[in-house]
């Protein structure tokens, strides 16, 4: 039997593969998978390999967009090195999903790196699509079992990223089955890291832990969100786990001082206790929205 | 019944709206009855917003000697199960916000001056009294304290004199003598509830050095001690939030590195941090509340919000030493 335990065993870092491998990675919140994302871009990239991330939900796009603010991986994008691609262009387009459509994807992402002067390709893709429901999805185990005998031999690897949250137990174990290995990340972040994660212009995922060492870092986006000119602010504080007197003055700035409307979005019951005893709950501006559940 | 002329006067400072704090030493529910009632109605007649906020015992007899004239009074009852002087901060001050305004934007709250059983109990509501005068002064406030002189002990009827500027006695409103500056009272309190005690012959269980870096770790830790002492989550969560803005308030206004240390008994947790800084003198930290346009700075207030008891001594050269306090 597989035990969520034993997939948290990992064998290697994200950015750890050679080439005919198809290895996956399991993550529990946006912040670990940015992690994973930006072993795998920088590997590959230091390797010299075409490297492709397929994203699937709006959030990995974003990741990998915050990502690409680095002039580095900026250069790379820019010079075809590394390609962003959504999960309707590589598993799922048409809006369904065929395996038998796979193999000459990957033959021709593999020609199309070789053909530009790369020694091989890198993908890495989201398969969170399987959640929904769309023709074929459950298909994916299919294609996973086949993708080892497809890459067998060429200069091609693929990290499979599997979504802890939105997966059920049954998928997740057997993922574990069909690939060579499970990676992480090279060097993941504590858990209490405080994290800012910009999902999309006016929206922000915090994750960690909220105190006075993350609030520099913290008013440091928002200044800049706020020389942009924003009338409008979403935070996602559903992976935000804990919140400080100064975090929460930081976090209710625009709110206060800018006219901004903010949003705080699913904070945990300790979040929310901090901004009631400071009054921020009856602010105009901001708003707190109860978690609505799954 | 008849109203003594000087309980029916206008609010203090006239037609302006002022802050007013009153003390009324009572000795019987007729005697009590007899100063509240006049007070309640002139207020209402006046146009004042009126509340009492006070045992059960008290409400049902201003209910019953009102009778229908009690309508537009807000009665609420209080609970002391985990009242500290802070929190009565805190439920006044919402009071004072939720006021709309009225048409002369006055308000009268008739409170309870509970003292609790221990002579610390008694200096820190001794000081809440004084703090009173601070932090509502800004307000058109007119708070009346009642203080029962069968229950209470001599001195703190005494006291009643040094924190309110005005004494309400057998009938008559008179400017007391005794006013004292409300932060000299509330040093002179600080100085007598200082140290905080720990558990005598007991090892502490928690010892460490903490600093910017080690401020998450630190903090799981002390976490993972509430968790242990008081055996829920959310009141655990409560106090690891009073407990870190403690431990800032050391790193950020003290010196670079504090040392950590908690004892436990099994009526108590308590938690010291020291830190080299040289110390701050404000008696009355932690005590402000804050605003929603202006909450900058209010960590000790949430310290004191969470905290049953916290208390700082500035030892000169030696640093400052903060001990809280969580009953168990």
């Amino acid at each position: 039997m597989w035990s969520k335990e034993r997939m948290t065993d990992t064998t290697g870092p994200a950015g750890m593969l050679s080439d005919g491998e198809h290895a996956c990675c399991f993550y529990d919140s946006d912040a670990q998978q940015h992690e994973l994302l930006a072993d795998f871009v920088d590997a590959g990239l230091a390797t010299g390999h075409k490297v492709v991330c397929v994203t699937d939900a709006a959030s990995t796009r974003d990741i990998i967009d915050r990502h690409l603010a680095e002039p580095r991986v900026q250069a790379a994008m820019a010079g075809g090195q590394l390609e962003v691609a959504g999960s309707e262009q590589m598993y799922i387009a048409g809006g369904y999903f065929d395996p038998d459509q796979m193999p000459g994807r990957w033959h021709q992402a593999t020609q199309r790196a070789l053909d530009a002067g790369f020694p091989g390709v890198r993908v890495t893709g989201d398969v969170t699509w399987y959640a929904r429901e769309l023709p074929g999805v459950d298909r994916l185990m299919e294609y996973e079992r086949a993708l080892s005998g497809i890459l067998a031999g060429m200069p091609a690897s693929a990290l499979c990223q599997y979504d802890r949250r939105r997966l059920d137990d049954q998928l997740l174990a057997e993922a574990t089955a069909t690939h060579s290995a499970v990676l992480g990340a090279r060097h993941p972040m504590p858990t209490g890291t405080f994290r800012v994660l910009r999902m999309a212009p006016a929206t922000f995922q915090l994750t960690g832990e909220l105190d006075i060492s993350g609030v520099p870092a913290l008013a440091d986006v928002l200044d800049g969100v706020l020389d942009d000119g924003v009338s409008h602010l979403n935070f996602d504080l559903s992976e935000l786990r804990f919140l400080d007197a100064g975090g929460a003055a930081a976090l209710s700035r625009p709110a206060r001082e800018h006219g901004v409307t903010v949003d705080l979005v699913h904070p945990q019951q300790a979040i929310k206790t901090v901004l009631c005893l400071l009054g921020l709950d009856t602010l105009p501006t901001l708003r707190v929205q109860e978690d609505t559940g799954p | 019944m008849p109203t003594p002329s000087d309980m029916t006067i206008a609010h203090p400072d006239g037609a302006r709206a002022g802050f007013a704090h009153d003390a009324l030493i009572y000795g019987s529910d007729d005697e009590y009855v007899d100063a509240v009632v006049p007070f309640l109605e002139a207020g209402l007649s006046a146009g004042d917003k009126v509340r009492v906020v006070s045992t059960p015992h008290h409400t049902a007899l201003l209910r019953a000697a009102m009778g229908q004239s009690d309508a537009g009074v807000e009665f609420r009852t209080i609970t002391t199960e985990d009242a500290t002087p802070a929190r009565k901060i805190a439920l006044l001050h919402e009071l004072c916000s939720e006021d709309t305004p009225t048409a002369n934007g006055r308000s009268r709250i008739v409170g309870e001056a509970r003292f609790g059983t221990t002579t610390r109990e008694h200096l820190d509501w001794v000081r809440y009294e004084a703090i009173l005068n601070e932090v509502f002064a800004a307000t058109s406030q007119w708070f009346v304290c009642a203080y029962d002189r069968r229950e209470l002990p001599d001195w703190i009827i005494q006291a009643a004199g040094r924190t309110h500027p005005h004494v309400r006695r057998e009938g008559r409103r008179v400017s007391s003598s005794d006013y004292d500056d409300p932060a000299t009272v509330a040093q002179d309190m600080r100085e007598q509830l200082t140290p905080l005690p720990v558990p005598s012959d007991r090892d502490p269980i928690l010892e460490d050095t903490v600093d910017l870096d080690a401020l998450s770790s630190v903090r799981a830790r002390l976490a993972a001690v509430a968790r242990e002492s008081t055996g829920s989550r959310d009141r655990a969560d409560d106090v690891t939030m009073g407990l870190n803005e403690i431990v800032t308030n050391a790193l950020e206004h003290g010196s670079e590195r504090a040392q950590v240390r908690c004892w436990r008994d099994t009526r108590r947790l308590v938690v010291e941090v020291t830190d080299e800084g040289p110390g701050f003198d404000d008696p009355l930290a932690g005590y402000w509340p804050p605003s929603a346009e202006q909450p900058d700075g209010r960590g000790l207030w949430l310290a004191r919000q969470t905290l049953d008891a916290l208390e700082w001594e500035s030892r000169g050269e030696v640093g400052v030493r903060a001990r809280a306090a969580v009953k168990l």
